[in-house]
């Protein structure tokens, strides 16, 4: 067990990282969207006589989204509950953004070293969402009641993959805490388990509002769901919430699937690359899909993560009873 | 600069807002955000409510009818904000509007109603001629914080 | 294409129409009928019932001390070729009431709904009296209570004492049935309008549309400013068919006199009619992909459909109202290196259209979104009057390109082209029409441009005299189906019975006395609510596009002879209010 002062300073180090990577990941899903799209996307090297005015690149734009919102206006509608309106983004940006503290990167555990940390993160991320849809159903808007109730519809299925997939990983590794699981040097769990490694996938794609499942924002439908009403510094807390959601889901991602690289030297690029690939896999699937319908989605979502839920645990517990983990 | 005020002219998002007019001036300032031009290269994107706007894309004479719409929209958008005007119609009224005898239906431009920063004329533009407004409207936002800021 | 004084046709449109007062030859087998006002609806009965010809448009005309003209016209293309049959009744200016057609069938719904608040003429057993394009609350009467237009307030569409306009999703008491406004501003659609729906959870269980904020006075702006300007105000009514209804208005003016349209100048015209619909059905794709949620479609469909413009462009000079149309011909040439490059163009796009498109079309969440929504069957297309992809997606196989072509070249001797149907019935189908459609109107026009690559010629005929009084009309099949104009030519020369005693005066005018367009998309609105009844909420703005309204085309004008406009941009609000909140700051 590290000792306090060393948590604290990795602790305060790493907001700065998980601020900038999370920026990166919402630029990758663009930049990825827009190429599959036939477009460049937010340009990496600014063309050269456009420079003096537009700045050198575009790496950064989520970021100067968010920090433009929090330059704005805000407005609040007359007829939302305004308490519950207002502090709702708080609550949920302070889930994300707690989370990241139990995301563990190689040799810098936080406060993923803590017995239980596994329940703690998948609680602050399942809340997190929880929190959106409350501000969403206080916003007295007809088109944020619906994106609430579509999303808390859909977030019932996911997170039910969500505990299924982290259960598989605390079950096979006989542990809740996240940095044990980490610093294991047994296969990773991608290989000893993919379904589970696809089941959480699958409850990315859903929590990250990645395309089939944008059914709460879906825009052309209901406007812009849970984000109409708000706007200003509201909206871009909400945008930061899901940029750290992003990051949260990424790093627990690999952590718990590619655990041992942890132990390697190697672990700087294959940390690198193995975000970049479920980044790319995330916008692939964004770009191929139009949007679900929602009793649709409900089935046929609901269903595949039943299966890979069944899946995943028998997986475990193939894995539990001939012994492939060695710890 | 600092990052507050860059990121105001990095991040404009539009708020499309037609008030009357043929379409045509629609179909161009959607074909502008096509492949083709992909504005998203400098970060400018459609938004779909006008709460999270700041620029507004006004296209069309208006309609007598669309008059509190025009008005509500406008109120909508938190500031800074800027409205950009596209195309013959959101200039002047275009060919819809009538001096005498008057049209009965059409108000006029837009100007009539809200403030107006820039003017596209065409009918309709080139999606060149609407990303340049677009441009001029950005650096229109960039002075009204200052001046938000000094007051 | 000239004209045909057939005594065959004469005779069979006296057989059909017994009771008529006057018979009235027009050109290219329009014929114009004079009837006593009582009679209309009787025919109507026969016509639509018994013989099954469909109601092209129904409109009224203010002839101020006059009275009022009101005219039916009827599609008989079915038993004769290119027959139109317009009834034509008068009515005195004091009190002009007439038995309603809409009763009979609701594609006159709409029309007399038009005539009736615009035209103050009262329709005796009319269905729905609402106004249709003038708000609801447009101002009443100050001595009556009334309103000009309306003495009952019956919304199809209505919160019961329960109910509450805004549903609140979350609390189950609320949330049993609840009014959504869909717009005036709605990302889904662009143009305002309102769509209210009654949901209960996410299931719509009534549906209604309100729309009229587009009015912006055309028919009368064209009026004033006579044929050769007219043309400019008539390609405004949409940007999107611009070159339609460019190609309409010249039809129906050139309907008023004897027109030779040189060869070069008709192949131009179908030329650019359909590189119009080839844009138009590509943007189509790419806004339906984008309203179930799939930008990478629209942003592909759209990247195409740039390589279109850029032939239109090429051709025209301009990429949304061309500009180009004038009375007997074009006023720009297609040059042959130009038609080469263009065919080669398009043979590129042609190709990768090809490729891009049915995988698309099989992609199966698309499908899933598409197959059995908003289903609307043969029986009920007849019955609301539905045109273009929208019907012949029900199976119904009406092209005015075939049936009654405008003045352009569409024999199919000369060019070789079919008329695309299916028989999904619903979504899905028109995604498909649309798509083959596509296709063929490339082959049209890689065949004009073939033409023009290999001739020369005239391009315009120098345009005559109009006679004041003639009457005509223009048909086009624009990309969201059958465009209509009927067009009577102004002066002073007047029919007898509306001479003023005394005055005889022979002079023509460069003015039409009325112009009356009746767009595709205004019949297809009037059939949405049927669509929408018993759709999920999600899948409302796909229906809604699935029949690419174009509100610029439906809210266009019809003459209003009461100068009551002050005041009632007040009672808006309260519709306002409804659909949406204000901010506060
Ligand atoms: S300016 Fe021209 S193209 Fe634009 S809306 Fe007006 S009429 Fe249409």
């Amino acid at each position: 067990m590290p000792d306090a002062l060393f948590t604290t300073i990795t602790a305060i180090i790493m907001i700065p990282v998980a601020f900038f990577l999370s920026i990166i990941y919402l630029f990758l899903l663009r930049k990825f969207s827009a190429r599959f799209q036939w477009r460049v996307g937010p340009v990496i090297s600014m063309y050269a006589d456009l420079k003096p005015l537009l700045g050198r690149s575009r790496i950064l734009q989520p970021l100067y989204d968010i920090l433009k919102l929090f330059g704005k206006d805000t407005v609040v509608p007359s007829v939302a509950r305004k308490t519950l309106f207002k502090a709702s983004p708080y609550l949920a940006l302070a889930c994300a953004f707690g989370a990241i503290f139990f995301i563990p990167l190689p040799g810098v555990p936080l406060l993923s070293y803590l017995d239980d940390s596994l329940v703690i993160a998948s609680y602050l991320l399942i809340a997190a969402v929880m929190f959106t849809i409350l501000g969403a159903a206080s916003s007295g808007s007809p088109w944020s009641a619906i994106g609430a109730r579509r999303e808390s519809e859909i977030f019932l299925v996911y997170e039910i993959g969500f505990v299924v997939a982290l259960f598989a990983a605390a079950m096979t590794y006989g542990t809740l805490s996240i940095w044990t699981i980490a610093t294991t040097s047994s296969l990773p769990l991608l290989l000893l388990n993919p379904f589970a490694a696809v089941l959480l996938f699958l409850v990315m794609i859903g929590k990250l509002g990645i395309k089939p499942l944008d059914i709460a924002e879906a825009e052309t439908e209901i406007v812009g769901g849970p984000y109409t009403e708000y706007s200003g510094k509201y909206l871009g807390m909400l945008q930061l919430t899901k940029g750290f959601l992003f990051y949260d889901m990424v790093g627990l991602f690999i952590v718990l699937f590619l655990a041992p690289m942890f132990g390697t030297a190697l672990w700087i690029p294959v940390y690198i690359i193995s975000a970049i690939v479920v980044v790319l896999f995330l916008s692939i699937v964004h770009v191929l899909h139009p949007r679900w319908k929602i009793d649709r989605a409900m089935r046929s979502y609901g269903l595949l993560i039943a299966v890979f839920a069944i899946l995943a645990v028998i997986m475990v517990a193939l894995a539990l009873s001939y012994n492939w983990v060695v710890v | 600069m600092g990052i507050m005020a860059k990121s105001r002219i990095y991040s404009p998002w539009l708020f499309h807002f037609h008030c009357g007019g043929c379409n045509g001036c629609d179909i161009e300032t959607l074909a502008a955000l096509s492949p083709r031009w992909d504005p998203e290269r400098f970060g400018i994107q459609l938004v779909p409510s006008p709460r999270h706007a700041d620029i507004l894309i006004a296209t069309g004479c208006v309609p007598k009818q669309f008059i509190p719409m025009v008005k509500r929209v406008y109120e909508q958008v938190p500031d800074p904000k800027v409205v950009v005007a596209i195309g013959g119609c959101a200039c002047g009224g275009s060919l819809f509007y009538n001096e005498d005898p008057d049209n009965y239906a059409i108000l006029g431009s837009p100007d009539l109603l809200v403030p107006v920063d820039v003017y596209v004329p065409g009918c309709a533009p080139k999606p060149e001629a609407i990303i340049n407004g677009i441009v001029q409207g950005i650096l229109k936002l960039a002075e009204k914080k200052k001046a938000v800021k000094k007051a | 294409m000239a004209a045909t004084s057939d005594s065959a046709i004469m005779q069979y449109v006296q057989e059909v129409v017994p009771e008529g007062l006057e018979y009235k030859m027009g050109r290219e087998n329009r014929v114009f009928v004079r009837v006593k006002p009582d009679d209309v609806d009787k025919l109507a009965e026969r016509f639509t019932k018994k013989l099954g010809v469909r109601l092209s448009h129904a409109s009224g005309v203010d002839l101020q001390q006059f009275g009022f003209d009101i005219i039916y016209a009827y599609d008989f293309t079915k038993y004769k070729e290119r027959l139109q049959i317009v009834l034509e009744a008068n009515l005195p200016r004091e009190n002009p009431t007439i038995n309603s057609v809409g009763k009979v069938t609701w594609q006159a719904v709409w029309a007399e709904r038009e005539m009736k608040e615009f035209l103050g003429i009262n329709f005796i057993g009319m269905p729905d009296p609402r106004h249709q394009f003038l708000p609801y609350e447009w101002p009443k009467n100050p001595e009556t209570g009334i309103s000009p237009a309306q003495n009952s307030t019956t919304y199809p569409v209505e919160a019961k004492p329960g109910e509450k306009w805004l549903p609140v999703g979350i609390s189950p008491k609320d949330a049993i049935s609840a009014l959504v406004p869909i717009g005036p501003y709605h990302p889904g659609v662009i143009e305002g309008q309102t769509v209210y729906v009654k949901v209960e959870g996410e299931h719509v269980i009534d549906a209604d549309i309100k729309t009229g904020y587009h009015h912006r006075g055309i028919q009368r702006l064209i009026e004033r400013r006579g044929y050769n300007k007219g043309v400019f105000v008539a390609e405004r009514v949409c940007g999107i068919c611009s070159a339609h209804h460019g190609i309409a208005f010249v039809t129906a003016a050139e309907n008023l006199y004897d027109a030779e349209v040189p060869e070069r100048a008709l192949y131009i015209r179908t030329l650019l009619a359909e590189l119009n619909r080839v844009h138009s059905h590509i943007l189509w794709i790419g806004v339906a992909a984008d309203l179930i949620g799939w930008k990478t479609g629209f942003m592909l469909t759209w990247g195409l459909r740039e390589r279109v413009m850029d032939i239109i462009e090429a051709i025209t000079g301009n990429r949304v109202n061309y500009g180009i149309w004038r009375l007997g011909g074009v006023s720009r040439d297609v040059k042959q290196e130009l038609a080469e490059s263009s065919k080669r163009t398009l043979l590129a796009l042609k190709e990768d259209l090809a490729k891009l498109l049915p995988p698309v079309a099989d992609h199966p969440i698309l499908k899933s979104r598409c197959i059995g929504v908003g289903t609307l069957d043969l029986a009920t297309c007849f019955e609301t009057g539905v045109v273009g992809p929208v019907a012949r997606a029900s199976n119904w196989k009406i092209d005015v390109r075939m049936d009654n072509p405008p003045h352009a070249i569409y024999d199919p001797k000369k060019i070789s082209w079919e008329v695309i149907t299916d028989d999904h019935r619903d979504m899905y189908g028109r995604v498909l029409v649309r798509v083959k459609e596509l296709f063929v109107s490339m082959d049209i026009v890689v065949q004009c441009l073939d033409y023009l690559a290999k001739t020369t010629g005239e391009i315009r005929a120098k345009p005559r005299t109009i006679e004041p009084g003639t009457e005509g009309i223009g048909l086009d099949e624009a990309p969201r189906g059958e465009l209509f104009y009927y067009m009577r030519a102004g002066g002073t020369e007047l029919p007898e019975y509306m001479m003023p005693e005394g005055k005889h005066n022979v002079q023509g005018s460069n003015q039409p006395q009325c112009v009356r367009i009746r767009t595709p998309s205004y019949r297809n609105n009037a059939a949405l609510p049927f669509m929408l009844k018993d759709c999920a909420l999600a899948d409302v703005p796909i229906i809604m596009g699935s029949i690419d309204q174009c509100q610029a085309c439906t809210d266009r004008v019809e003459v209003i002879d009461a100068k009551t406009e002050s005041s009632y941009s007040l009672s808006w609000d309260e519709l306002v209010r409804m659909s949406q909140r204000k901010g506060r700051a």
